[in-house]
């Protein structure tokens, strides 16, 4: 059985690595290939790069991103952001990604998520949901990097995602990322439960033990971790000794990784 | 020597090209007969759907391109949907006929039987790969985890020789094969870190001998 996934997540605009609060205000981390090839020489399992302004400055740069990144990172990236056609698709994947990850498009044009998975296979598509409590105690899906409220709920446009196509999801919380005071288990297990695809936690990060907990408490198989590892809040060295210790089945550290 | 990196429209290989560029070898992207012409070894890469595969091969001339060499005894080495295509059969969205290279066919995991509570589809991320030390000869020597994400899996016929194995919901599958001069393998070598570059090199070291 495949391990539980440790990936590293990187919000982008151009061609640094930044990262906000609560999805609002960019601090800088570094130029994306050095901090790429941090993570990928410390030893995370997988890439996940999104570009948060792509609405504002075209995808273009997402595929020059992921061309570059590639040429020395030899793990999975997943690329997206600002994807809205099949075309869109086709140059990340001509440029090295693994996986493409849509949202905004797929909540308007959710037919995208058949197009694409339907060409690539569902082991590249993955659906990217921004989830936001609501004020009835709902979760619903955002979009335009978490701005806007698309009025869906989360539970079935999980299910409408793996039915149309999707062979992945990767959930976040608008309210805690980058926060890194943890993460809504509620939340996550609500959409893991609602799907038989694979379902990676994202926002909220900001101990080893939280981790633990992720994979102790739903059904996620993968965690996306950006701001804890930006900001040093854990090492991926000790993310990996946290789960083996927890009895949770990770990859161990790879020979040559040093964090 | 030098590798041919099949591009038939299925993606992959850009991610296969550069691994072996990394690994300094003579390598470059191949996608009709005409330019494999050259080549000494092809590797058949790729993700996406059996069907558009195939008829891709097919209407490109490198599905008979493969067959010559398979015939001719010269190294080929298929990756994930590549490994899916050189098999008699796949079973994705209806039967279609394979490459032929490999005896046995494609099938979902599903059939690989009951499966256990909360397994999901695809099989994706690293998993341990065991390998079968005297057939496999060395070559997992450094692998022992790698990097997979697929929905289908290869089912040998008992000709084929199975170098290795992984596990999905508690059912083993076929992680690498070999038939002739053609191996295969399930999981994807270029982004299975060093260690899959390494795997990769070894490949190529046995196919010297």
């Amino acid at each position: 059985m495949a391990l539980r996934r440790l990936i590293a997540r990187m919000d982008i605009k151009g061609t640094n690595v930044i990262k906000g609060l609560q999805m609002e205000g960019l601090r800088v981390v570094g130029p994306v290939e050095e901090v790429a090839r941090q993570y990928f020489t410390q030893g995370v399992d997988e890439l996940l790069v999104l570009d948060t302004v792509a609405s504002l400055y075209g995808r273009d740069l997402l595929a020059g991103v992921v061309r570059e990144l590639t040429r020395n990172c030899f793990i999975p990236v997943t690329a997206g952001g600002g994807i809205r056609s099949v075309r869109d698709a086709d140059e990340l994947f001509d440029a090295g990604a693994d996986k493409v990850a849509v949202n905004t498009a797929a909540l308007q044009t959710p037919v995208l998520i058949e197009e694409i998975s339907s060409k690539y296979g569902s082991q590249a598509l993955v659906v990217h949901i921004e989830a936001k409590s609501a004020r009835d105690g709902a979760w619903h899906c955002y979009f335009d990097s978490g701005r806007e409220d698309s009025g869906r709920e989360v539970q079935s446009w999980a299910l409408e995602a793996e039915n149309r196509g999707a062979g992945e999801l990767t959930v976040s919380n608008v309210d805690r990322d980058g926060m890194r005071s943890g993460y809504s288990y509620d939340l996550l297990s609500l959409v893991a439960s609602q799907v038989t695809i694979p379902v990676v936690a994202s926002s909220g990060a900001g101990r080893a033990s939280d981790l633990v907990s992720v994979f102790q408490r739903t059904g996620c198989e993968g965690v996306a971790v950006g701001a804890a590892f930006h900001w040093g809040s854990f090492t991926v060295s000790e993310a990996r000794r946290a789960l083996d210790e927890a009895g949770i089945a990770v990859r161990k550290e790879p020979v040559g990784s040093g964090s | 020597m030098n590798v041919g990196v099949i591009d038939y429209g299925a993606g992959n290989v850009v991610n296969v090209l550069r691994a072996f560029e990394a690994i300094e070898l003579d390598v470059r992207v191949v996608a009709s007969p005409q330019s494999a012409a050259d080549v000494s070894h092809l590797v058949l890469p790729g993700v996406g759907a059996f069907g558009f595969g195939i008829s891709s091969l097919r209407s490109s001339g490198m599905a008979d391109c493969l067959i010559e060499y398979f015939n001719a005894n010269r190294p080929i080495l298929g990756i994930c949907l590549g490994m899916h295509l050189m098999a008699s059969e796949g079973t994705e969205g209806g039967r279609h006929p394979g490459l032929g290279l490999l005896p046995g066919r494609a099938q979902h995991l599903m059939k690989l039987g009951e499966l256990g509570e909360g397994v999901r589809i695809p099989n994706t991320g690293w998993a341990e790969v065991q390998w079968e030390a005297e057939q496999a000869n060395g070559l997992g020597n450094d692998l022992t985890h790698a990097y997979f994400n697929h929905s289908y899996a290869y089912r040998p016929e008992g000709e084929d020789e199975v170098l290795a194995s992984s596990r999905f919901g508690g059912h083993t599958f076929a992680a690498a094969v070999r038939h002739g001069s053609c191996t295969a393998v399930q999981f994807h070598p270029e982004k299975s870190g060093w260690d899959g570059l390494s795997f990769l090199r070894g490949w190529v070291r046995s196919t010297l001998n």
